[in-house]
């Protein structure tokens, strides 16, 4: 009995000896809580236009190296740009495969708070090719017309000429469905303030387009009114003109890996 | 039954993970469309194959020609439909002279 009281007396001692020494800890220290949060940071970004019609430009790159700025009406909401009546561009250029359509855009953060800067991408980095982008036809009515030049007169005729009541069906098998693959590239980079970012894609067709050098079309194929085509005798060098719609997707993937790192 | 636990922890576990890893990937990245509408122009060349009659072409090639009179009926000839001068008969002169002769007389007599 004497023996087991000293083991839990000597139990009993040292958890209150543990109890003074935790006090005594407290005496002589204070705690001071501090509560922190850690963020990666979100991403939000959204198209922008601080410099009207400055921000946003269309243009086409000629195999000559010219450039010329292409009409076109640009509708941006957020996280959407919109380009539409783009051109008409003559699609022979495109024939040789060194013509390019540039597309220029500039983005800037949605929030304040959220990252204000994506990663670079610059023209020899991995990510800077978007892959292959169809351009396929839109059901919109195409315009057209045939002029034509003789020694002592020239002839047109299409679209705008009342005589002729509809597109002729033949107008509508040559438009063909689709104009092939295109290549797309991306390049953003940050403007000089650092406040926006600038990005700029290019589309080049990926393979040599030669759609339709290849097709002869006769006058007949157009079943064109008797009045009409009373004006094309002894016209022997006429030319068909077809301007078609073709539509195009691009998305943009961006992250924010090494955003800050060049 | 023990198989069929161990297979629903790892479909759950996996699931988990593609979860997270998705969330954070979206958390990570941004994506923005562009979509367009390019109008192309396609330029061939066109066979002159149509061929117009020749009288289409002439009306076509005089438009500023004056347009043709109005035609002017032609009394047709015919042998049965008699001469109207050869209708006249003797008697019919006779008559004639002798109202001119009355009529002179008529006029002798007022004066």
């Amino acid at each position: 009995m004497k023996k087991m009281f000293s083991k839990v007396g000597l139990l009993m001692l040292s958890a209150v000896m543990v109890g003074m020494l935790g006090v005594s800890y407290a005496g002589y220290t204070d705690i001071l809580t501090v509560e922190g949060e850690v963020s990666t940071g979100s991403m939000g970004f959204e198209f922008m236009d601080t410099r009207k019609d400055r921000d946003f430009l269309i243009g086409l790159e000629t195999d000559s190296g010219k450039f010329r700025k292409l009409d076109a009406n640009i509708d941006f909401d957020g996280k959407s740009l919109s380009i539409t009546d783009i051109g008409p561009i003559d699609f022979s250029l495109f024939e040789s495969g060194n013509a390019k359509i540039f597309i220029r855009y500039s983005i800037a953060a949605a929030d304040g708070r959220s990252v204000q800067r994506a990663a670079t991408i610059k023209e020899n980095d991995s990510r800077s090719s978007l892959g292959e982008i169809p351009l396929e036809l839109i059901s919109k009515t195409p315009e057209w017309s045939i002029s034509g030049k003789s020694e002592d007169e020239s002839y047109g005729c299409g679209s705008e000429n009342e005589a002729i009541d509809a597109v002729p069906q033949v107008v509508y098998d040559l438009l063909p469905d689709t104009l092939g693959q295109f290549r797309a590239t991306h390049t953003l980079l940050p403007n000089k303030k650092g406040d926006r970012m600038e990005g700029v894609i290019t589309l080049d067709p990926a393979d040599s387009q030669e759609i339709l050098s290849a097709r002869k079309v006769e006058l007949s194929e157009f079943d064109l009114p008797d009045e009409v085509l009373k004006e094309m005798v002894g016209i022997d060098q006429l030319e068909l003109s077809i301007q078609g719609c073709y539509g195009f997707e691009i998305p943009l993937v961006l992250d924010q890996f090494n955003a800050g790192g060049e | 039954m023990k198989c069929r636990k161990q297979l629903l922890l790892l479909i759950t576990i996996t699931a988990l993970t593609l979860g997270i890893l998705t969330t954070s990937y979206g958390y990570w990245t941004d994506q923005l469309d562009v979509s367009g509408e390019v109008s192309f122009e396609f330029r061939l060349p066109v066979i002159n194959d149509v061929e117009m009659p020749k009288e289409m072409i002439s009306e076509d090639l005089q438009p500023d020609a004056e347009p043709d009179p109005e035609p002017v009926p032609v009394p047709l000839e015919s042998e049965d439909e008699p001469n109207s001068t050869l209708e006249i008969t003797n008697e019919d002169l006779l008559e004639s002279t002798e109202a001119e002769g009355s009529e002179a007389d008529e006029s002798a007599e007022s004066e």
